[in-house]
């Protein structure tokens, strides 16, 4: 049987409870589909493990929607005895002692998790290119970039590898190669989901979330995740999500930050978004222009705090406790820096040096004090939208997908997350789904709730699924 | 705010990371980024900065292992995110 993969998770379910297919051929059809791609989207599998785990899942009963059922996680989630690299040489031989605790709960789920996928170095990057393994491709167009940082689990789930995909998002990580390739990424509320075994970049926005085909088994894998940790102190003890609480509301008020529409947005961006509103308006829906006026400075925001908080974390990679080591050196300083300089890629070395510098004793006031205040004005100002709207939409990106191996600026790496950012920095939740194409490459909507109102948002995003997809029945 | 090369090469010895064959190109690369960072220098800002990233807060508020601090004026007593930090492991012991 051929491409059971590219079906619907409820139709694999049923296949899997009537004993029509086992999940070993869930797991065979990945391997001969992995073997013959060229996406680049994984750096290390995990068939060994996968098939054992399919064959002992034989002697289990169906019982969830998720069960049997392929899942690639990005490389920066640590899995017990399997390498987790980061897409860095300096983690080239790290190999996990432990299970995050999202690896856990899929296991739970009895799902099988069929390999570590490809991501910019440290989940730094907008397009895959600073992975040490090499540039990962758009299954929709090999010659453009899925996004980044998930770039690898981005193009699992759209080439057709595995259904699901776990990515992290610490400024659009996760939304920004959901636009690129089509699907349907979440970054859930800060707290949500447990961060415990997810390699740290910056710890105040990092978060995990799902990346799927669609915004139901986006849920449903939300709702495998989610909820409070005993490993992690940043989880919330908020009722967890369950796909049981989306109820479909008759009328959503929809908030649309004037910002959107500004100049650094690529026009056919702003066109199919406001095609979109169209639509959304003519179901019934409630949509307004607001002034967001702090969404503005979101890139210095990201590139002050990000950055500072991404020096602090990185500085435990100096090649004692973990990974690559240099072998000619004279003292530990001429070590730990021959062994950072080595095993770090440019994008991460000069974000590091931001960040340290960023933080310096005379500069600790003039920027990054300063923008915390300003991620509190931010904040705050988002936080007054949702008094009024259920809803804030904005494009995903500023442009579609970008074009592989040509050389940019230091800059442009942060530029398509200008819209995703700003609820990273607030905490809120945050969805990119498709919204139509053009030239044959997906252009995406963002859909923000409020705190730990994923429901909301998953419920209105199952309509306008219907209504991009011109279901007249919705 | 400008930043002299000789800054980049300093902090590039704090990060413990040599960029001497590439100190222009770092350099260059740095300004860049430093010109975008420069935006929020003159932002007019009436509110402190969030005291705990997000809604750390309410997580607190809501965690049923320190319920105490809704008994506190939160925000006088958090006054930075670490000395928060050392309040809030205080209370847990």
């Amino acid at each position: 049987m051929k491409n059971l993969l590219d079906l619907e998770l409820k139709k694999i379910n049923q296949m899997l409870k009537e004993g029509v297919i086992m999940p070993i051929d869930l797991v065979e059809e990945f391997a001969k589909k992995v073997v013959a791609s060229d996406l680049n989207a994984f750096i290390t599998l995990n068939l060994d493990e996968a098939r054992k785990q399919a064959r002992l899942l034989e002697k289990k009963e169906v019982d969830n929607i998720l069960f049997g059922i392929p899942i690639a996680v990005k490389d920066n989630i640590v899995l017990q005895g399997v390498p987790t690299t980061c897409g860095s040489k300096i983690l080239e031989n790290y190999i996990s002692v432990f299970d995050a605790t999202v690896v856990k709960k899929l296991k739970e789920k009895n799902m099988i998790i069929v390999g570590k996928t490809n991501m910019d170095e440290f989940a730094m990057g907008g397009t895959g290119e600073t992975s040490y393994f090499g540039p990962t491709k758009n299954p929709l167009n090999k010659n453009f970039s899925p996004g980044g940082s998930s770039s690898g689990s981005a193009a699992a789930v759209a080439g057709g590898l595995t259904p699901l995909a776990l990515g992290s998002d610490t400024g659009g990580s996760i939304r920004e190669p959901a636009a690129f390739c089509g699907l349907v990424g979440l970054n859930p509320t800060y707290g949500r989901i447990s961060r415990y075994g997810l390699v740290a970049f910056a710890s105040s926005l990092d978060q995990i979330g799902p990346m799927s085909r669609n915004v139901i088994e986006n849920a449903h894998l939300f709702a495998a995740i989610n909820g409070p940790s005993d490993d992690d102190l940043n989880t919330s003890s908020e009722k967890p999500f369950s796909v049981d609480d989306i109820t479909k509301k008759e009328k959503y008020r929809i908030a649309i930050p004037r910002f959107c529409l500004t100049k650094i947005i690529n026009a056919d961006v702003v066109s199919v978004f406001l095609n979109c509103l169209d639509k959304i308006k003519a179901a019934g829906h409630q949509v307004d222009f607001v002034e967001v006026p702090f969404m503005k400075y979101a890139i210095p925001l990201y590139q002050v705090i990000a950055l500072a908080e991404a020096s602090s974390n990185l500085l435990r990679f100096d090649g004692i406790k973990y990974g690559y080591q240099t072998e000619n050196y004279q003292d530990y300083d001429d070590f730990v820096t021959k062994t950072r300089t080595a095993g770090f890629g440019t994008e991460v070395k000069r974000r590091i040096m931001v960040g340290t510098y960023v933080l310096s004793s005379e500069n600790v006031d003039v920027y990054y004090k300063k923008a915390l205040q300003v991620r509190r004005e931010l904040t705050d100002e988002i936080k007054a939208v949702f008094q009024q709207y259920d809803l804030i939409m904005t494009p995903a990106t500023v442009s579609t997908s970008l074009i592989l191996g040509k050389k940019r600026e230091p800059n442009e790496s942060f530029l398509q997350d200008l819209l995703a950012i700003p609820f990273s920095m607030s905490g809120h939740p945050s969805l990119v789904m498709p919204a139509d194409k053009i030239d044959n490459m997906p252009i995406g909507v963002q859909i923000a709730g409020r705190y730990y109102d994923e429901k909301t948002i998953y419920a209105f995003a199952l309509e306008l699924e219907a209504l991009v997809r011109g279901d007249e029945s919705v | 705010m400008a930043v002299k090369k000789e800054k980049i090469r300093h902090v590039s010895k704090l990060c413990k990371i040599d960029i001497e064959d590439n100190l222009d190109k770092y350099y260059q690369e740095f300004s860049i980024i430093m010109e975008s960072v420069d935006k929020i220098l003159n932002v007019d800002v009436d509110k402190d900065m969030l005291i705990t990233p997000n809604q750390s807060i309410n997580r607190f508020y809501k965690n049923e292992s320190c319920q105490n601090l809704k008994t506190i004026d939160v925000k006088k007593v958090f006054g930075k995110l670490e000395k928060g930090y050392h309040v809030f492991k205080r209370w847990q012991k």
